[in-house]
């Protein structure tokens, strides 16, 4: 996704659009990317992965990917799926400590990584992202390290160790780039975001555990959108949070969902079911349960991963870009004044 | 270090590890017998660490619906957690207060009333009776939904008397109809039905106005009694004492004939029961404390082995021998498979009267998959369990020779009932392994020779 960054916004709304995908069609929705006005959303649970490729309109255009251990193309723990600009679509697989490449119609193309702590090796592998020239970050989660990759699988780099301290990881998950390639972590174990600069330079820390805005109980996946915002799946509470680049809070998304058409499409051929939903409150059901992986698309769609409700909830950005001339220069403390 | 103290005293304590959890290494069974034996019953009973399993870690790898999910994390728990007690007595509760997936097909009621059973399992039988009566898992499952004032449903009052608490032959037919009215409005909470967004909570939901409200005669007693009544005059009973109190000793101590048989059949050690139901009455049936006095007590001391081991006992004992779940890792509902195919699948008993169990554990296949699953399990020196013990055998001071390999292996796989005759049998099959070279490929005959001890009858015993 390309959109040049303005100068500022004019932040109209983000309101829900519609949800894609059911339970059968789209079991555990775990990562999701976008190709070709196609949704490409990995499904994983234990003893079953794939990914499902769905239209805008809730089609289901089948699958591709398939789960075990004994083939390099097979998918065992995938935990994020990123495509590249050629529409090579990366995996990573925490089960088989690798990265895996398909193409966009599932072709297998190569994989890299073994089980380890040295450089070109993994333990855990989770969060992936991709740099502005094209490298691969991965998040090392058992090694507790952020590695970086040639897309043809070459080591380039590390960084990171256990700890709690600034830099250091206990079992990172998410990781995202923003358009200055600067790199944000989702530190896990710690409940916390930590931003560092492409070199490396720790820049600052949100969070730590809770439930209050800006606090994380399990943060996992990352995104950053064409501004520059970051998103956060703040998995144990249920939502995810929206932070400006310099990690001021933003808002949260806790889910609004309604039904998707393919759910629709089941309910009306079932009247038992039909029943009971008019026995309860559906007030829960729109709520976001344990979601995970974030995209975007390029019309600042964001798509969010409802894990627990097995679909995928999509929110729309609304924003007018602001030259400096529309909006005052930045002022240094907050003001009652009314204008 | 292999202790060569007292092996009666390392034994009993061995013995009250795989009856209170799955067992322990030969380690853990060093530091445990320094600590005085009541005093190590206390810490089982009540642990310092009780919830030192990283709970959050298995939900990072194993967060999604399912009842085979749930039998995962018991087996982490089990073999891993700071209470194995509290994972024992949950299967404990499941075994009696049996309630299936195949009926309701809805995980989450049955893990919740698994979890509940974590919760208040330990603690006394009028709060798990009352816990029980409001579980959405087991109010749908003896359709208790269904009880209401004007068409009562007696199928949860009369099971809550014959298959939960008392036993047949302790009440009468009027006390069911009575019981049945006591529990007219206890009900659930429609949870959101599994399609398209999968599975919501229920809870228990009290409606009053289907509720009966007059006057009952239950077991002796006269009022306008509602379902926690009776469960008071239930837990009261002496015939609820001792089928409780029989159940913890079948349980925990000896195999005794299936359940129906009860009323006919006497207890196999009635000391015992009368033991255990004195501390019921004493302790107003805290579980907790009727625990205590089996575990201390002497007919306990000299139960071992007289237990055979349920498929998720089994499975749970050799894991915890092998050391192969000690991490989180794909496949743990290859596990889950095992103990199905032995004939247990947790959280989806056959019936209302869960599993039958001693020897109807085995059959002609079950056995094989026992065995099988036990050998295939113990097939590498780098499952860290299993390297353990060739650690241990390759320091222990005394000289390797076959008919002693075999004894430190028998030690060190805690499985001391090997008889005489099964043990003549290892020695003549370890000479046929390696011959003279048996220094030379150690971790090779190790491995075959406890391949061969839990391929034992003896094996299948705890």
């Amino acid at each position: 996704m390309k959109t040049s960054k303005p100068y500022a916004l004019l932040r109209s709304g983000f309101p829900y659009k519609k949800s894609l995908g059911m339970r059968r069609l789209t079991n555990h929705p775990t990562s999701v990317g976008i190709y070709n006005s196609k949704i490409y959303i990995l499904c994983r649970s234990e003893g079953a992965a794939t990914i499902r490729i769905l239209t805008y309109d809730d089609e289901d255009l089948g699958t591709i990917g398939k789960y075990g251990s004994d083939s390099e193309e097979h998918l065992l723990w995938p935990n994020t799926i990123k495509f590249d600009k050629y529409g090579n679509l990366f995996i990573s697989d925490e089960g088989k400590h690798k990265i895996i490449i398909l193409s966009e119609t599932g072709k297998f193309i190569k994989s890299w990584g073994i089980k380890g702590d040295k450089e070109g090796q993994f333990n855990r592998p989770s969060g992936i992202c991709f740099t502005s020239n094209g490298n691969l970050i991965v998040s090392d989660t058992l090694n507790h390290r952020i590695q970086e990759y040639t897309p043809d699988g070459n080591f380039v780099r590390q960084f990171g160790k256990n700890g709690t301290n600034k830099g250091h990881f206990n079992m990172p998950w998410g990781v995202a780039t923003d358009s200055k390639d600067n790199i944000y972590v989702s530190d896990w174990k710690t409940n916390r975001i930590q931003k560092f600069s492409y070199s490396n330079d720790y820049l600052f820390s949100i969070g730590k555990k809770g439930t209050n805005n800006g606090y994380f109980n399990q943060p996992t996946y990352l995104e950053v959108d064409p501004h520059d915002d970051l998103y956060v799946s703040d998995t144990f509470n249920n939502r995810v949070q929206q932070f400006n680049e310099n990690g001021m809070y933003l808002d949260k998304f806790t889910g609004n969902s309604s039904l998707s058409k393919s759910g629709i499409d089941y309910l009306l051929s079932n009247a038992y079911p039909m029943r009971l939903r008019e026995m309860t409150s559906l007030e829960e059901q729109k709520l976001l349960r344990k979601p995970r992986g974030l995209t975007f698309d390029n019309d600042l769609n964001l798509f969010i991963c409802d894990y627990w409700s097995y679909r995928v909830q999509i929110y729309e950005k609304q924003t007018i870009p602001l030259k400096e001339s529309d909006i005052s220069p930045p002022i240094r403390s907050s003001s009652l004044l009314v204008t | 270090m292999i202790n060569n103290g007292s092996n009666n005293k390392l034994e009993t304590y061995s013995h009250l590890m795989r009856r209170a959890g799955v067992g322990c290494s030969i380690d853990e069974l060093n530091e445990i017998s320094q600590i005085p034996y009541e005093k190590f019953v206390d810490q089982i009973l009540s642990p310092e660490n009780p919830d030192s399993f990283d709970e959050d870690n298995f939900d990072r790898y194993f967060s999604h619906e399912g009842i085979d999910i749930w039998s995962g994390r018991w087996l982490y728990r089990i073999i891993n957690g700071g209470y194995p007690l509290r994972e024992k007595i949950s299967i404990f509760w499941h075994q009696i207060f049996a309630t299936a997936w195949f009926k309701s097909e809805h995980p989450n009621s049955l893990i919740n009333q698994l979890e509940m059973f974590r919760e208040v399992g330990l603690s006394d039988l009028k709060t798990i009776l009352t816990s029980l009566s409001k579980d959405p898992a087991m109010l749908f499952w003896l359709d208790n939904n269904d009880n209401i004032d004007g068409e009562p449903n007696e199928n949860y009052g009369r099971e809550l008397m014959e298959l939960f608490s008392m036993g047949v032959n302790n009440y009468t037919e009027n006390d069911v109809k009575n019981a049945a009215l006591a529990f007219t409005g206890w009900t659930f909470t429609q949870p959101i039905p599994l399609y398209p967004t999968g599975h919501y909570a229920s809870n228990f939901k009290y409606e009053e106005f289907r509720h009966n409200q007059d006057s009952k005669n239950f077991l002796g007693h006269t009022g306008n009694f509602n379902g926690e009544d009776v469960i008071d005059i239930i837990v009261h009973q002496p015939a609820t004492a001792n089928f409780i109190c029989r159940h913890i000793y079948n349980f925990f101590v000896e195999d005794e004939p299936q359940v129906p048989a009860w009323n006919i059949v006497a207890p196999k050690n009635p000391e015992a029961i009368k033991d255990l139901t004195d501390s019921y009455h004493k302790s107003n049936g805290n579980i907790k404390e009727i625990l205590r006095t089996l575990f201390n007590s002497e007919w306990f001391k000299k139960s071992k082995f007289k237990h055979l081991k349920s498929p998720a006992e089994l499975v749970a004992h050799t894991l915890k021998t092998s050391g192969n779940l000690r991490e989180i890792k794909p496949g743990i509902l290859d596990y889950v498979s095992a103990i199905t195919n032995m004939g247990q699948h947790l959280l989806n008993p056959p019936t209302v009267e869960g599993w039958h169990t001693g020897k109807e554990w085995i059959d002609g296949g079950t056995l094989n998959e026992r065995v099988n699953f036990a050998v295939s399990e113990m097939n590498d020196p780098n499952k860290p369990g299993i390297k353990e013990i060739i650690n241990q055998i390759k320091t222990s001071k005394d000289e390797i020779t076959n008919e002693n390999l075999i004894d430190l292996c028998i030690k060190l796989v805690g499985q001391s009932n090997i008889t005489s005759k099964t043990k003549n049998d290892l020695l003549e099959y370890s000479k046929k392994i390696e011959g003279k070279s048996l220094k030379k490929h150690l971790d090779r005959t190790v491995i075959k020779l406890i391949q061969v001890i839990v391929s034992t009858k003896e094996y299948q015993f705890s």
